[in-house]
């Protein structure tokens, strides 16, 4: 076993407000600067839809992630010798049509226009060519559903459900999926690269493309499950979110969660045994891809593991905080979150807690709400089985389980508010939930304050080898993303 | 004008390259790739540069054998001087169609599409005009001038290497073949200074290397 820690993160979807709040720092702070205008780190996409970029969800097209090889996992796109093959022509990387053309528009027009009888119109402009253009697709073109009775039909994660059905106007459902790249434990990005260039941060797994040494070939584009490496056009360089890593190094939260006004994010340490990971990527069947990936994450409160975390090079405050992790507890104490898209086999690490909906109307007929069937997961408006597809490969137990939980978790406050005695302490028994759970769970997931939220340990820079702080001091900034000589 | 071009020019333009080469890599890695278009267009470059490519690098190994082994070589392995000379034209027929069909798509859309036209640097163009001249010279010798050039430019070549250049050797040689030359010494000059520099990271070492990479945080401060 070899112990190191990784950042994660987790979304609460059941409060996501689709304010796209956390696109905007993230786009402000990372990707305004030419070539990366239709980068975005960080997107909110309106499910059921094709997302951004479009059709990202399938591999039947355009292969991309991991499937199982006879020797373990290998890369879906073609492995070390058809990657080299397909250097002058990557068909893995989605042309600028399956994102959108950037556009900006025509302000200066605004002022110099004569007097005229109509007021005058700023004319969007394409930011490649400067040429008008019409706008035609965008990052958010589905946004609250727009459209999505045609692009719906080519959602993926209706397999096994009648998507037409779905996406008619009495049953229709929706909802928000904020997106950012996974910091994969076992990366595809990585492991596509030619050049060496991506790579994963022995410290905290952050998952960062060394500018420096990326050499365009682009097969970490195309390789990605969730496209979220994007081509500078300009820079003729990959660019992805770097977790916010200048920040998170000094215990601040990544933007997009520091900014959601709906306090939906959680970020903390876990604790991976990465000896294990290749193993845990070769699952025989993607549906068992989510159990394998929990069995990874190890018990930072066991005193063994701890003990050698520390042995492995874990910093003390690491394991204190992977103690603290709100991942951990939502992940694996309560299991209410879960991966996105396990069966890319890239082990992601920004989960989800699976929203819940109102009942379906039509599941029971003229009945109306009681209290017991408001907390039915299999009668509610989004279907159990296209979450399952989301988030379990399919398989719906998972999401059963942590939807009762979270409905079981509704009933006990509800009963608290309503001052119900509930006469049992094991509050709902054959969900897992106690009174001091329930409690746990209310305090992190209702109103947890930002320390609970954000559990990040500062980077040990100091104890960084080879390195003389004094000589840093002062010259740590963004160094010319164009090289040059180090000083 | 003879010692200009084939004593003097071939020293100037591999010594811009052999300083060129590192000052870049040193100074000014930024742009330091093939500067991919793919991004605008993917259905003719796809066509386009894996025809170029393969036909180019083809080409070059083609030079390599042909250009830098001595005729007496190949005479002691018992190839004959015109087995030597026709295989070297028939396999630049089978070659030369490649490139400059690719050449011929990869211009194509440069010029056609918006996008890629106003993203294309001066340094692009230069390139793409020193590979055409160089495939259109290279074309019009293999398929119509057959001019035998084992004992003139070959030898030339060798001497140039050999650091004792015999111009003297390239006086009777035609003028779009001492074009051809010319060119491509031109080319290894500018080389440096363009997008060409990707032909230094083709990434031999991916085959070997690990499949997943970790990194310490510092380790490349
Ligand atoms: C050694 C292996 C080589 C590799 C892996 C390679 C790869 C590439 C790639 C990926 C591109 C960009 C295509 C795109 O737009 O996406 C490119 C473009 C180009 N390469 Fe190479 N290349 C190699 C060798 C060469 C050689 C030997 C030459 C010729 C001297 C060459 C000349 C060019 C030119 C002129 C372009 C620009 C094409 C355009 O106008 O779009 N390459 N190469
Ligand atoms: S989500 Fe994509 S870019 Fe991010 S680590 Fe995973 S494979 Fe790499
Ligand atoms: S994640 Fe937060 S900031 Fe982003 S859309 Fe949802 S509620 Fe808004």
């Amino acid at each position: 076993m070899k112990i190191k820690a990784q950042m994660g993160m987790v979304l609460n979807l059941d409060k996501c407000l689709g304010c796209h709040t956390c696109s905007i720092p993230c786009k402000n702070a990372w990707t305004t600067a030419r070539g990366s205008e239709y980068m975005w780190f960080n997107h909110v996409e309106t499910k059921p839809g094709v997302g951004y970029p479009k059709q990202w969800e399938r591999r039947d097209t355009s292969p991309s992630g991991w499937e199982l090889g006879k020797n373990g996992p290998v890369l879906a796109g073609g492995g070390k010798l058809g990657r080299l093959a397909s250097l002058f022509g990557n068909t893995a990387q989605p042309g600028m049509e399956q994102y959108y053309e950037p556009w900006t528009y025509d302000y200066a027009h605004l002022a110099k226009s004569g007097p005229t009888r109509h007021q005058p119109q700023a004319e969007a402009v394409s930011a490649i060519s400067g040429q008008p253009m019409t706008p035609a697709a965008g990052p958010n073109w589905e946004g609250d559903l727009a459209g999505t009775h045609i692009t719906g039909l080519d959602d993926p994660n209706f397999t096994g459900l009648q998507a037409e059905a779905l996406l008619r106007f009495e049953r229709v459902f929706m909802m928000h999926l904020p997106r950012l790249c996974e910091h994969c434990l076992h990366p595809a990005c990585v492991a596509s690269c030619p050049s060496g260039a991506i790579y994963k941060r022995d410290e905290d797994g952050i998952v960062l493309v060394d500018q420096s040494r990326c050499r365009g070939w682009r097969q970490c584009v195309g390789a990605c499950p969730y496209k979220k490496v994007y081509f500078n056009w300009n820079t003729h360089r990959a660019e992805k979110c770097l977790f916010c890593y200048p920040r998170v190094e000094s215990s601040q939260a990544p933007l997009c969660a520091q900014s959601c006004p709906g306090r939906i994010r959680y970020v903390g340490v876990m604790l991976v045994d990465v000896d294990a990971v290749q193993q845990a990527a070769a699952q025989p069947e993607a549906t068992d891809m989510y159990e394998a990936q929990m069995k990874l994450f190890l018990d930072p409160h066991d005193a063994a593991i701890a003990r050698q975390a520390e042995r492995d090079g874990v910093p003390h405050a690491w394991i204190q905080a992977a103690q603290r992790s709100p991942v951990y507890k939502l992940a694996v104490e309560w299991r209410v979150a879960l991966p996105l898209h396990p069966e890319f086999r890239t082990l992601p690490m920004v989960w989800y807690i699976p929203p819940a909906s109102p009942l379906n109307a039509l599941a029971g007929g003229e009945q109306h709400e009681t209290e017991e069937s408001w907390a039915d997961p299999d009668n509610m408006r989004i279907p159990l089985r296209y979450l399952a597809n989301l988030f379990t490969a399919g398989d719906e137990a998972p999401v059963r389980r942590a939807l009762e939980k979270l409905m079981a978790l509704r009933r006990h406050m509800r009963n608290q508010r309503l001052d119900r005695q509930t006469q049992d302490p094991q509050v709902e028994p054959e969900t897992g939930l106690t009174t001091t759970v329930a409690e746990d769970m209310y305090r992190l997931l209702a109103v947890a304050r930002h320390e609970d939220r954000y559990v990040i340990p500062s980077a040990h820079r100091e104890e960084a080898q080879g390195e003389d702080a004094e000589h840093l001091k002062g010259c740590t900034g963004f160094t010319d993303i164009h090289g040059g000589l180090r000083s | 004008m003879n010692t200009f071009f084939y004593v003097i020019y071939p020293y100037v333009c591999l010594s811009i390259m052999a300083c060129g080469l590192p000052l870049r890599y040193l100074y000014a890695p930024g742009q330091w790739n093939a500067r991919s278009s793919q991004f605008f267009e993917r259905r003719l470059l796809l066509w386009g540069s894996t025809m170029f490519h393969v036909g180019i690098l083809l080409s070059l190994g083609g030079h390599v054998v042909g250009l830098l082994i001595p005729s007496s070589l190949f005479a002691k392995m018992g190839i004959s001087h015109e087995l030597h000379v026709r295989v070297a034209f028939v396999a630049g027929q089978a070659v030369a169609p490649l490139v400059l069909t690719g050449l011929g798509l990869l211009i194509y859309r440069r010029l056609c599409l918006p996008t890629l036209r106003c993203t294309t640097s001066a340094g692009d163009w230069l390139a793409l005009a020193l590979v055409c001249v160089a495939a259109l010279t290279g074309g019009y010798q293999v398929f119509v001038a057959h001019v035998s050039a084992f004992d003139t430019v070959a030898p030339w070549v060798q001497s140039v290497l050999a650091l004792s250049p015999q111009p003297e050797l390239m006086r009777e040689v035609p003028l779009f073949l001492q074009i051809h030359v010319i060119n491509g010494f031109t080319l290894a000059a500018v080389l440096p200074f363009t997008r060409l520099v990707h032909i230094f990271s083709a990434p031999v070492t991916y085959p070997v290397a690990a499949p997943v990479l970790y990194r310490q945080r510092y380790e490349h401060l």
